[in-house]
């Protein structure tokens, strides 16, 4: 009942800090509060089931998820972005050796200029 | 297009993403055009209801909104079987649940994690069998 509890209060704080105002810096990236707490709040979930031996019955809902999640999945292949996102990933490997240039395509909001690769 | 003297309403820019978003559906109607697409077009897409269509398609948006549905319905029903001070808690947070997305049909936020947590909980309470 505790752990029940405890996650309660994991949401109540993470709605407080989801005005994503509050972030800390980890490793160079910029982590929201709200991030880190939903992080936790999944940790504690996980606990939950398999510490505390729940119960928990197979419902529709399981089958409806994983539906979902299937579509979403051949949506993804099915578009170009994971492989744009692969190429970059790829591309900023390759630059990071280079000496003569490590400047990224990004705009002023730190975000990668699609298709601006020079 | 507004005329330079025309104030533009953030709720005129919301409307514009939908029908953007609306029309890139309508061009992969049955399993749509992949997560977050609306990014190259637009900065964020405002309708949880835009963003199923066009993310996942028709087939995305029925699954999605049964899979809802049948939360609810079972969360309504779980409820019953609880003792009053649960079912007050309870009541509480299936009650919040359809506020948020309620508030979604406008203001989008299936991306942030919170969302997730909050579902996560709703359907390990119907799968507790205690």
């Amino acid at each position: 009942m505790k752990l029940n509890r405890l996650i309660i209060y994991l949401i109540i704080l993470c709605l407080f800090f989801e005005a994503q105002v509050f972030s800390v810096n980890i490793l160079g990236a910029r982590v929201r509060s709200s991030q880190f707490i939903a992080c936790l709040g999944i940790l504690f979930l996980l606990a939950g089931i398999f510490c505390l031996r729940f119960k928990l019955k197979k419902t529709q809902a399981d089958l409806l998820l994983w539906i979902y999640q299937g579509i979403n999945f051949l949506a993804m292949i099915k578009s170009s972005q994971p492989w744009r996102l692969l190429s970059f990933f790829f591309l900023s490997f390759g630059r990071f050796f280079k000496k003569d240039s490590c400047t990224l395509p990004m705009n002023n909001y730190g975000q990668w200029i699609s298709g601006s690769w020079p | 297009m507004h005329a330079p003297d025309e104030q533009l309403w953030s709720v005129d820019i919301r409307f514009l993403a939908m029908k953007e978003s609306f029309l890139s559906f309508l061009t992969s109607p049955l399993i749509g055009q992949g997560p977050g697409t609306i990014g190259k077009t637009m900065a964020f897409n405002p309708s949880l209801l835009t963003t199923l269509l066009e993310d996942t398609g028709i087939l995305g948006f029925v699954v999605f909104l049964v899979f809802l549905f049948q939360v609810f319905r079972s969360g309504l029903k779980k409820i019953s079987e609880l003792d009053e001070k649960c079912q007050s808690t309870s009541f509480a947070l299936s009650v919040a649940l359809a506020g948020l997305f309620s508030s979604y049909i406008f203001t989008n936020g299936l991306w942030i994690p919170f969302t997730w947590v909050f579902m996560a909980l709703a359907v390990a309470s119907i799968k507790l069998d205690r």
